[in-house]
């Protein structure tokens, strides 16, 4: 029975992960309607910044230099702050000049980004997985996580902490969209630009905003699923952001809450999927894919999507 | 015609033109550097490397690199192989067998490539073996696994041991040597990982051990919980962990937070300073397998080493540039008993070398151009790896 | 609304219902519009010398091996245009019908004939062609299997579900290891023959590929200029009217599924005599995102675009590999195939051989409504 109970809370920290991802994701998802396929690699620069700041040294392009050394908190909310921004530069560049062109375009534009930014990934940091330092808030003496057991389950003092920060991030973000003004330009600008535009919403500053806040939040769920599983690699981001999608489109395009649903719900059925069904381990994305096609084939708008008409 | 139509017209006409120029001048770039190769004792001595350069395989790729880079240094400073200068070209194939198709013919086409030290990964070999086999150009692989890679031909070699080997050493090492009766599997569903995976399996069965769990999970999985979760119920006494080391050290961390105490074996893809560098005190005491330990006092083995920190900022070699160094030490050797740095020459002389003794054990081929070598057990100690205590019996 | 690729309009011109004015550059045209002028036959004319005599100058067989890869692209991105370019479905999991097609001529040739029955796959020489359609009709039935759930979704609701699809043949490749030898691929697939005649010089195989790619060009566009095609069209500009002016959307959508995976499939059958070896790493996600990037670059909705597109990336990633610059960093040529993507969608979003229309489907009207929508957004900034 704790062995039930273990795979239960195993598989709703890997899906507070997801939805943490899946949050930022559907947040810029909802506004400009684009497969944001460069989102994994902003995760996976939150993850390396992350480290960077909280290093005292590093390797960069092959040459060491210093580095501040700041504690875990501090670090990643630089990390925030700096793919945020990175986000929105992203979104000046390569998306805005394809806001009129066929949402094709701006797929392929995106997937061009995914790929360079992987491989300026690999030019600054190497191909190596970089280790992620301790915190030492989270750590004992003996380098091990601080964990506690509940009824036989072993949890980490981390773990909690991801999911009260994931809990928290997502209901300040849902308060923010529903209940500020610049949220509400947000809803608008997501349900029509034009007539938001006339409204006098400014839509340009509105999507620079989502790409900001939505790429911080990447950057915290990369920072925080470094500090998960320990490392930080160029190509770490490619797999989180395929959830992130699956997560998004699960709990409804554009829905906060949806995207957090979706991500729990991902998590949990790959943990129990492979735990318990027969070769479980091994079919374990299948099992996901399954379930998603099953969902979507009997609420075709997703778990909390509304089924607005979408354009033929 | 509309202005916009003209240029419309104008800029698709040039962009086609470009495409297949570009494909044509490459094309003719290429065929003006292939010639007869030529057998004088002056002739460059060049290796075409291929491994996966990029890419999520790219951390083994830039080992198999480093560790050229150091035999080809090496081998200049001491004047070359018969007199003529060694270079080596980079081939990146993303481990992908395509890719490393278009490398192989990239290599063959090249006269100066007399030998090339690749392909990494099993299907990358296969697929591009092919290829140096009907060509001729000699293929030695310092990592490749696949058993359908004996088969190959006369052209393809390599000097890592194949799967069904090493899993049965260490199979015998952990019943016999070790004492551990309950054993539990966690493998990489590749090539590599399942095929060890397997073979250790059988060895057990035959060792009288039990075998109380096996689980997979793919390269590039993070979160092993679940099947951990599973394999921490049925309590092994001993957990093997067939794959590599960026999965391998996570494996280990969760593993102790799931307050698993079990005894880890790793497979040689875990033999890297890489593991205790990620894994930290999760994988303490962790056993791993090895044919190469760079503790070893052997003077070449010495001198490699001092060699490769020297370039890479005091890091450990690891095994992959360990198989990559003597890979092209081999070849070197086989053209110096040639006499001359000539594709057919190497091959043969590749056949006749006897035992060459590399850094990373002793290579002797057998008919199919694979090797035997004795296993080596290192342990993770104060983050380094040492040779461990318990050695298997070979 | 839809266009009129298929009436051969001697000078590419057409004018479109309500007045709108649908332009298609001459080499579009000439591809797609059918040899109706002279000029055309004879620009069609040219690129086919080209394709044919360009091997025999360069005689290197890393570049014929190259173009080989390119042929097999152009028909890879081909079929897909029919699904997301013609028919306006977001198709991310295409690499698995290519994959279908791959395995079932692997498995036939080594699980069965070799390892099975131990026949010597050398006498079934024949079986090899017979594969091409068989292989290309396995992949079509996936296509109408994986295209019946989606039938009720839309846009990128849709991707998901077909990028899941293609994942989970995927995996189930990987791991079902009785029928495909899991990771470990499939090794020993014979290469083509024909009464004798053995495909074994790079060159054959080239020719072989070419033609195939030919005639799958051919068919793609007579498909795309019939009833069908118009359909599709139809479909992709408003499904709704399309639904209402009497289409079964549905029979067309699992069509278009069905058709653009029989390429896939038969070409996978190819693929796997070219290398003699398959291996589920040569169909992973990251391929079915290329093949989209090739579709999109090249232009879709016409012919001759995913030709462009796949010669120009393949040509460009090859092309590259030799710089010195690049072999001591190999992720350069990353970065330079991204901002390579970036810059040709920022720069031509409708791709290089894209015609205006492909715009009509966004933004009803000129490209100067567009132009006052963005005054109006950036009016707001006040």
């Amino acid at each position: 029975m704790s062995e039930l109970a273990q795979q239960l809370v195993n598989g709703l920290m890997i899906g507070c992960l997801y939805a943490l991802i899946a949050v930022g994701y559907t947040m810029v998802y909802g506004i400009i309607e684009l497969i944001n396929f460069a989102f994994g690699e902003l995760f996976m620069f939150g993850a390396f910044i992350t480290i960077m700041m909280m290093s005292s040294e590093i390797t960069l392009f092959g040459n060491t230099v210093t580095m501040p050394g700041l504690n875990f908190f501090l670090a990643i909310l630089i990390a925030m702050a700096v793919v945020g921004i990175m986000g929105v530069i992203i979104e000046r560049l390569a998306y805005r000049p394809l806001r009129n062109a066929p949402r094709l375009a701006a797929l392929i534009s995106a997937i061009g980004v995914s790929i360079l930014l992987q491989n300026v990934a690999q030019s600054i940091f190497g191909s190596d997985q970089v280790p992620f330092p301790a915190i030492p808030l989270f750590t004992t003496a003996a380098g091990a996580p601080k964990a506690f057991a509940l009824g036989g389950v072993q949890i980490t003092y981390f773990q909690v902490f991801v999911v009260v920060v994931t809990v928290v991030a997502m209901l300040l973000l849902n308060l923010y969209v529903r209940r500020t003004r610049m949220g509400r330009a947000m809803r608008a600008s997501a349900q029509d630009k034009r007539i938001s535009a006339l409204m006098g919403v400014n839509v340009n500053k509105v999507i620079a905003l989502t790409f900001l806040i939505g790429s911080a939040m990447g950057a915290l769920a990369g920072g925080l699923y470094g500090g998960v599983y320990h490392a930080a690699w160029p190509l770490m981001g490619f797999n989180p952001g395929l959830k992130a999608f699956i997560a998004a489109v699960l709990g409804g395009i554009g829905n906060i809450p949806g995207a957090f649903l979706g991500g729990l719900l991902l998590g949990v059925i790959e943990a129990l999927g492979s735990a318990y069904l027969p070769m479980g381990s091994q079919y374990r994305d299948a099992i996901a894919f399954v379930i998603l096609i099953l969902i979507l084939s009997l609420r075709p708008s997703g778990l909390l999507g509304s089924t607005v008409s979408q354009k033929a | 015609m509309s202005i916009a139509r003209k240029k419309l017209s104008i800029v698709s006409t040039v962009v086609l033109a470009l495409a297949l120029a570009l494909v044509t001048v490459a094309g003719c770039g290429s065929s003006s550097s292939s010639g007869g190769a030529s057998a004088s004792p002056s002739t460059p001595f060049k290796v075409g490397v291929a491994g996966p350069m990029t890419g999520q395989y790219a951390t083994y790729g830039q080992s198999h690199k480093a560790g050229a880079e150091i035999a080809m240094a090496e081998l200049n400073a001491a004047g070359g192989v018969n007199g003529g200068q060694v270079s080596i070209a980079i081939g990146d194939d993303l481990g992908d067998p395509q890719q490393a198709v278009l490398v192989a013919q990239k290599y063959i086409d090249d006269s100066a490539v007399v030998v090339v030290d690749g392909h990494q990964f099993s299907g990358a070999t296969i697929a591009a073996g092919a290829k140096y086999e009907a060509a001729g150009l000699p293929m030695i692989s310092p990592s490749a696994t696949n058993p359908d890679i004996s088969t190959l031909g006369a052209y393809i070699w390599r000097i890592c041991m194949t799967d069904a080997v090493q899993g049965k050493g260490l199979a015998d090492y952990s019943v016999t040597t070790l004492g551990k009766k309950k054993i539990a599997i966690m493998y990489d569903n590749s090539d590599y990982g399942r095929g060890l995976a397997d073979a250790y399996e059988s060895g057990i069965k035959a060792a009288n051990g039990t075998i109380v769990g096996k689980e997979q999970y793919a390269t590039g999985d993070t979160d092993f919980k679940a099947q951990l979760t599973k394999l921490k119920a049925a309590g092994p006494d001993l957990l093997f962990l067939s794959g590599y080391y960026p999965e391998g050290s996570k494996i280990a961390q969760q593993a102790r937070e799931l307050g698993m105490t079990v005894q880890l074996l790793g497979s040689d893809g875990y033999a890297s300073d890489e593991l205790p560098k990620l894994g930290k005190a999760a994988v303490e005491g962790m056993l791993v397998s090895t044919f190469f330990d760079y503790t070893k006092t052997d003077p070449a083995v010495v001198k490699f080493v001092a060699a490769y920190k020297a370039k890479f900022n005091g890091a450990n070699p690891d095994w992959f540039a360990a198989n990559s160094y003597d890979v092209i030490m081999l070849a070197a050797q086989a053209a110096k008993n040639a006499g001359k740095n000539d594709r057919t020459a190497i091959n043969d002389a590749l056949g006749t070398i006897g035992t060459y003794q590399g850094v990373a054990g002793p290579v002797t081929f057998d008919k199919n151009g694979d090797v035997l070598k004795p296993l080596q057990i290192v342990v993770v100690q104060g983050g380094k790896l040492v040779t461990a205590p318990q050695q298997p019996t070979q | 609304m839809a266009g009129k690729r298929d009436t051969g309009e001697t000078d590419g011109q057409s004018a479109g219902a309500g007045g709108y004015r649908v332009r298609l550059n001459p080499i579009a045209a000439a591809l797609v519009g059918g040899g109706s002028t002279k000029s055309q036959r004879a620009l069609l004319g040219v690129l086919l010398a080209i394709a044919v005599i360009l091997p025999f100058l360069i005689g290197s067989n890393r570049w014929i091996t190259l173009m080989t890869v390119v042929v097999i692209y152009v028909v890879l991105a081909s079929g897909l245009n029919i699904v997301v370019g013609f028919t306006g479905l977001l198709d991310l999991g295409y690499v698995a019908f290519y994959a279908i097609g791959a395995y079932y001529t692997a498995i036939i040739f080594n699980q069965v004939l070799k390892a099975k029955f131990g026949v010597d796959v050398d006498a079934y020489w024949w079986l090899t062609w017979v594969n091409f359609v068989v292989g290309g009709l396995l992949a079509a039935l996936a296509g109408v299997l994986i295209g019946y759930p989606t039938l009720r979704v839309r846009g990128d609701y849709l991707a998901i579900m077909t990028l899941g699809f293609g994942e989970i043949i995927r995996i189930v490749a990987l791991n079902w290891v009785g029928l495909t030898r899991g990771p470990s691929g499939i090794p020993g697939i014979p290469k083509p023959a024909f009464f004798g005649f053995q495909f074994s010089t790079q060159k054959s195989l080239y020719f072989l590929g070419l033609a195939l790619a030919l005639l799958s060009l051919w068919t793609i566009s007579r498909i795309v200029r019939s009833r069908i095609g118009r359909a599709w069209t139809a479909i992709r500009e408003d499904e709704v009217a399309a639904e209402a002016m009497g289409i079964h959307t549905s029979r067309y959508k699992l069509l278009s599924y069905a058709t653009g995976a029989f390429f896939a499939g038969a070409m996978g059958v190819f693929f796997g005599h070219y290398l003699n070896y398959i291996s589920p790493s040569s169909f992973m996600l990251m391929e079915s995102f290329l093949i989209l990037s090739l579709v999109v670059l090249g232009g879709m909705g016409n012919i001759a675009g995913p030709v462009l597109g796949a010669t120009i990336w393949i040509a460009l990633q090859e092309w590259l590999r030799d710089f010195s610059f690049v072999q001591a960093h190999p992720e350069t040529r990353g970065i330079a195939m991204g901002l390579v993507l970036v810059l040709l969608m920022v720069f031509r979003p409708q791709g290089l051989l894209g015609s205006l229309r492909v715009r009509l489907e966004m933004r009803p009207g000129s490209k100067g409504e567009a132009e006052q929508e963005r005054q109006v957004w950036s009016d707001a900034d006040h």
